[in-house]
């Protein structure tokens, strides 16, 4: 038992020093000007996620999976970095990432993936929704103890987001 | 021996083990007991026989009344989703704590699980499910402490259920199906909230 905790501590250090966050306090809204200089509507941004959903709820072959991947690409690279905007873009990752996954591109569902964690490391829904996503990847090319790792750290994700809850009056 | 005896005498251990983890759950049992006694993915499938498995042997099904039981007496005097969450907090056995917690809120919620899997089954049997709330004095085990959650809620306990198959080596279409379905419907609500923000 102490021999698998260690080699899980050990195998979920690897995994989470490869996703550390892009920015400091994930919970700060950043002021609409910056959106503005950088060209971002969040109209825009809300017809992307819409649109890159929809195109993967109604993919049936590869091609069209192929369209709902680069859709959700397109919508996970705009700059909404308020928690709302980073839950909807960690979740286009982790959706995107098993689409890549399913058309055979690891390399490009890992990549998601961890630009995806980078977003942000405040422990959210989304965020456990992307180690899952790690662990159907790590499942697929054989990596049992990754998968292990990463469901492991969901798990402890969602653990934390009910004890939160119980705090709530 | 035969089968029948093999298979009775199986059960027999199985039902012990969920016993200890029962205790352990209550802190009645030492944390070294529980490690000597059942490895964590044990523990989990074993669980999940309390909820699935048509016990043969009076062990599991004395266990299960007891589990529910238990749930019970806890309904009235705290939240609903208290009794899960309540072992949750054992943080030392986070992982087989939160399985056993997910599991056991699994036996309060979902008690006709002898559907046949698919997708659209599952989907059938999360709609119907959706919101989990239960009018007083409906006759069903673990009426009181069926919880009516808001969608970040029902996010977290699609997923945790989902993790919690996931943790015993399985993937399950059910738990897939309404893992996907609660998404969506948190999806909208982040989207809202997108449109509200300023």
């Amino acid at each position: 038992m102490r021999g698998a905790c260690l080699a899980f501590s050990l195998g979920l250090v690897g995994l989470l020093s490869s996703c550390a966050p892009e920015r400091g306090n994930p919970m700060r809204t950043e002021p609409a000007e910056a959106h503005a200089r950088s060209g971002f509507s969040k109209r825009e941004f809300k017809e992307h996620v819409v649109l890159a959903h929809e195109a993967a709820d109604k993919a049936d072959s590869s091609k069209e999976r192929l369209k709902a991947a680069q859709l959700i690409e397109h919508a996970f690279q705009q700059p909404a970095t308020s928690a709302t905007g980073i839950a909807l873009r960690q979740e286009l990752a982790a959706r995107g990432a098993s689409i890549w996954a399913e058309l055979g591109r690891e390399g490009a569902a890992l990549e998601l993936i961890q630009r995806g964690l980078r977003l942000d490391s405040e422990p959210t829904a989304s965020r456990a929704q992307l180690f899952i996503a790690r662990a159907d990847l790590a499942e697929q090319q054989g990596h049992e103890s990754e998968a292990r790792d990463a469901l492991t750290e969901a798990l402890r994700i969602n653990q934390q987001l009910f004890e939160e809850e119980m705090k709530e009056p | 021996m035969s089968k029948a005896e093999s298979e009775s005498e199986l059960e027999c251990r199985e039902a012990e083990q969920l016993r200890l983890l029962l205790e352990c759950s209550r802190g009645r049992a030492e944390k070294q007991e529980f490690a000597e006694s059942v490895s964590e993915l044990a523990a989990l499938a074993a669980l999940t026989q309390v909820a699935q498995k048509e016990w043969t042997h009076s062990a599991g099904s004395e266990l299960r009344a007891e589990l529910l039981a238990h749930a019970e007496s806890q309904s009235g005097q705290q939240k609903p989703r208290t009794l899960p969450l309540m072992l949750l907090r054992r943080s030392v056995w986070a992982v087989p704590m939160a399985a056993v917690a997910l599991l056991a809120l699994r036996v309060f919620t979902l008690e006709d699980d002898s559907r046949p899997f698919s997708r659209e089954s599952g989907l059938a049997q999360r709609a119907e499910l959706s919101p989990v709330e239960v009018a007083p004095g409906e006759d069903f085990p673990g009426k009181d402490v069926a919880p009516v959650l808001h969608p970040q809620s029902e996010l977290l306990r699609a997923q945790s259920l989902s993790l919690a198959r996931r943790a015993q080596g399985e993937k399950s279409e059910v738990e897939d199906a309404a893992l996907e379905l609660a998404w969506r419907e948190y999806r909208g609500r982040l989207i809202a909230e997108l449109e509200r923000e300023r």
